[in-house]
């Protein structure tokens, strides 16, 4: 059953979020953009992360934003693919995220599911994506389609650079935590076939606990 | 006239992929024994809004398949799939957060109607004020076990919608109700198949919010 905001302040914190960056490797220092290489297309991203929850909102549980710096190897990745640069400039370029979401420690049940919103947004192209996703309590969500931008690198001095903001809002939440995944892919149409690069293997997970859970 | 002479055996082989291709194309015009099919699309509709002093609201339909449907009878109906889409809006708010609309098909269990459905099905729709969602949900029935000699297979179905988080505005949900119905051996439906739907009783609104 849902109780109001009010009575939840015992379960959920007021202010304090511990944010805990998990993966398969740690990040590195911030500042390193990806950077594409001949035996591996990306390494770990420069990440800012900032978490929030709003307290004023009594549906929101948290907010997150995620900023990534992406740099793309023309040249590089023109060798890969076996395609002169030029070509690649012509070619149909996008980036792409696909992830997965657990929601931990929720409610029993499907009775009251809550909702992980997802803008994506890059810099420098005004249209952004944006999906809904309902999430149950302990089950793992996957989180495909529809989150992919154009990332055309026609006019782009090597390395091409790009700016990504990942913006995560969980709704109607009541208790536990959530936990996501994300995987960004650079996905490139040569000679009338679609390639899809893993920017980075496993990018990182994000562990946004409640005060209780943390401590 | 004069016949034409017949190529020698050596250079018919080319001919041969031919010949296999217009067999293939004769066996694939040759009726089958996979049964019939009946489709009845658009059999009924409805439309209901949810507002958050009466966010839930259970609707009684009445599912009928006709003719055909008697046990051991060769050509009888055997199953049918009741598919149920729609779309829900929600307006006159403008909040930032989503809200979540469910919706539900709930078979109803009829003692010794020798019908079965196969489960409920339902689905979670996250909405957006003033953005269309779209919706789509199969319900499949087994009819093997037979109907009433010379009478229709009933079976009541439910249409349960409910605003799990209610808010300002309304919800708008619209549906519509589809079927197919599949049939045993022979190429096409006998005479009088057929399957109806409709409301069986007035909407029963919940009068408070859902907790």
């Amino acid at each position: 059953m849902r109780v109001p905001r009010t009575q939840r302040a015992g379960r959920l914190p007021a202010g304090l979020i511990a944010l805990a960056l998990v993966g398969c490797k740690p990040p590195p220092a911030a500042g390193v953009p990806w950077v594409l290489a001949e035996d591996r297309l990306g390494q770990s991203a420069a990440v800012d992360h900032e978490v929030s929850e709003e307290t004023d909102n009594r549906t929101r549980t948290l907010a997150a934003r995620l900023r990534l710096r992406a740099r793309l190897d023309v040249a590089a990745l023109a060798r890969r693919l076996r395609v002169r640069p030029d070509a690649l400039a012509r070619a149909q370029t996008r980036v792409t995220l696909v992830g997965a979401a657990q929601w931990i420690e929720g409610p029993a049940g499907d009775a009251s599911p809550s909702v992980l919103s997802v803008t994506f947004a890059r810099d420098g192209h005004e249209a952004t994506t944006q999906r809904d996703q309902i999430l149950y309590a302990g089950r793992e969500t996957p989180l495909v389609g529809l989150l992919s931008l154009p990332w055309p690198l026609a006019g782009c001095s090597a390395p091409c650079e790009a700016t990504l903001t990942l913006d995560q809002e969980w709704f109607h939440a009541d208790a536990g935590r959530l936990e996501l995944r994300w995987f960004f892919f650079f996905e490139v149409t040569v000679r009338g076939a679609l390639q899809q690069l893993p920017l980075d293997h496993e990018v990182f997970a994000v562990q946004v606990l409640a005060e209780e859970a943390s401590r | 006239m004069r016949a034409r002479p017949r190529a020698p055996a050596g250079r018919r082989g080319p001919r041969r992929p031919l010949s296999g291709i217009a067999l293939l194309a004769l066996a694939a015009c040759l009726p089958r024994e996979t049964g019939w099919q009946l489709e009845a699309p658009a059999l009924h509709d409805g439309r209901a809004g949810l507002r958050a002093e009466g966010a839930r609201v259970d609707y009684d339909l009445e599912v009928a398949v006709t003719a055909a449907t008697v046990k051991d009878d060769d050509a009888a109906a055997q199953a049918a799939r009741i598919t149920l889409r729609g779309t829900a809006r929600w307006t006159g708010a403008d909040s930032r957060a989503p809200t979540v609309v469910r919706v539900t098909a709930i078979p109803v269990e009829v003692q010794a109607s020798g019908v079965y459905w196969i489960e409920s099905s339902a689905a979670d729709l996250a909405l957006r004020p003033g953005r269309e969602v779209e919706f789509s949900l199969g319900l499949d029935w087994d009819l093997e076990h037979g109907c009433p000699k010379d009478q229709a297979c009933r079976q009541p179905l439910g249409l349960r919608l409910e605003w799990l988080y209610p808010d300002a505005g309304v919800v708008e949900v619209r549906w519509s109700v589809d079927a197919e119905v599949f049939g045993g051996r022979g190429g096409a439906a006998p005479p009088g198949a057929g399957i109806s739907a409709g409301v069986l009783a007035s909407p029963h609104k919940d009068p408070s919010p859902s907790p």
